[in-house]
């Protein structure tokens, strides 16, 4: 699919929502499954697939009724104009603080793996100020690049879980009981949470072209996202043990390193961190993105390429600020930025779907 | 020191990015551009006067009032 200047196509979406999942995905997802369902925290990401399948049917219908207008005017045409702005302030502040978390996030997570003596401030500013200048040139360049970046990801996970599986114990897997249902549906709403952030690339829908498609590419975006969740919990947790995954700060990590074949290939943890920093990249760049659009739409700004270096400043500053230490930052996220997460990620957009109906139905009664 | 860095960038990049907006005549960046500007050095402030207190992660805590 051809796109023109700043404008990409639904594919290149997609590409760029499951790597902005796949960085969160490795860091997060297995120790919360093992914590919440234990030894059937694996099958947990199914449960994530009826809420997640639904929210893209919400947006496809969304858009479908307003064509050509950007998920910001769709809340603005919909809420209309002081209750539109002011949710457009709430997604804002959300998209602002994701911003700066997963820049903390990346920092800690290379500090704690690799580059354990050096100062936080040197991977933060490393990460902003080259995203800086990339977002001068648009949003078409993370998503080309992401284009590129996936299938290295998809490779080096079907790789790691080649390398991996003989490793796997049934006994960390098995039994899976009816009764565990309550503890897999607990253990799927951090997998729920982070699927949200569709909802937020759709801040960006004036940017795509062919929207049409929207629904076979989230169905596929669906299966993939869901299918490679699974598989990351399955390695970890069939490897470690639910008890272990838990405990460990990073289990993919901690997992990686145990892969050896034939004493030849080792240490490949090196590859893994480098298509980390990559994936968080694209994260925090694409992040960056919504936060300017939707600034663009608060205040009906014309350009927001002259904001991009000052609101990095404003990144890095709040990354060094959100919290004291790791601890802290992972203890927020997993008790309160998950509510958020699925609050403004699924129960907005639902809550917009149920208004555009009743204010179709209200036109269609009036006109009648 | 920590101030001065923090001002001295803030002024620079605000100044540097303000130049051709008031030449293109676009007011309303401008403001947009001083606003964070100013959001920047207060926050900037704040975190470097309490940089051991400071956390965003704890005031949301007790917002919502969970720990």
């Amino acid at each position: 699919m051809k796109t023109g200047k700043d404008k990409i196509s639904v594919k290149q979406l997609f590409f760029v929502f499951t790597i902005m999942v796949s960085s969160p995905t490795t860091r997060l997802l297995p120790k919360f499954a093992a914590a919440k369902a234990e030894q059937a925290g694996w099958i947990s990401p199914i449960i994530s697939t009826v809420p997640f399948i639904m929210l893209i049917l919400v947006i496809d219908s969304l858009l479908k009724k307003y064509k050509g207008q950007s998920m910001s005017d769709i809340i603005s045409s919909i809420m209309g104009r002081f209750l539109g702005k002011l949710v457009l302030v709430v997604y804002f502040l959300w998209a602002l603080w994701l911003t700066a978390m997963y820049t903390r996030y990346y920092t800690e997570r290379l500090t704690s793996s690799i580059y354990i003596n050096i100062d936080i401030n040197v991977f933060i500013i490393l990460a902003l100020i080259p995203i800086a200048y990339i977002l001068h040139s648009g949003f078409t360049p993370i998503a080309r690049m992401s284009e590129i970046l996936l299938p290295f990801i998809g490779l080096m996970l079907i790789m790691l879980s080649l390398f991996l599986f003989p490793k796997v114990r049934a006994n960390n897997l098995l039994p899976v009981y009816i009764n565990d249902i309550v503890p897999i549906f607990n253990g799927s709403i951090s997998i729920t949470g982070l699927l949200s952030y569709l909802f937020l690339m759709f801040f960006l829908s004036d940017k795509v072209v062919n929207l049409k498609s929207l629904r076979t590419f989230g169905y596929i975006s669906a299966y993939v996202n869901i299918s490679s969740i699974m598989m990351v919990n399955f390695i970890v947790i069939g490897v470690l043990g639910s008890s272990l995954a838990r405990r460990v700060y990073m289990p993919v990590l901690t997992v990686v390193k145990q892969i050896s074949i034939m004493d030849v290939i080792e240490n490949i943890e090196a590859v893994v961190v480098a298509i980390w920093i990559f994936a968080d990249f694209t994260l925090i760049a694409t992040l960056l993105v919504i936060v300017l659009n939707l600034i663009k739409s608060i205040f009906n700004l014309s350009d927001t390429k002259p904001l991009i270096n000052i609101l990095a400043v404003l990144v890095y500053y709040l990354s060094l600020g959100i919290s004291a230490g790791r601890f802290e930052l992972e203890d927020f996220t997993n008790n309160l930025l998950m509510p958020i997460n699925i609050t403004l990620g699924y129960g907005f957009p639902f809550v917009l779907f149920v208004l555009s109906t009743l204010k179709k139905k209200e036109k269609t009664s009036k006109s009648g | 020191m920590k101030i001065f860095v923090l001002v001295l960038i803030v002024i620079m990049v605000v100044i540097a990015e303000l130049i051709p907006l008031m030449k293109k005549k676009q007011h309303k960046e401008a403001a947009v551009l001083i606003m964070l500007g100013a959001v920047t050095l207060a926050y900037g402030y704040y975190y470097i006067t309490h940089e051991n207190t400071a956390s965003l992660v704890n005031l949301m805590f007790d917002i919502f009032g969970s720990r």
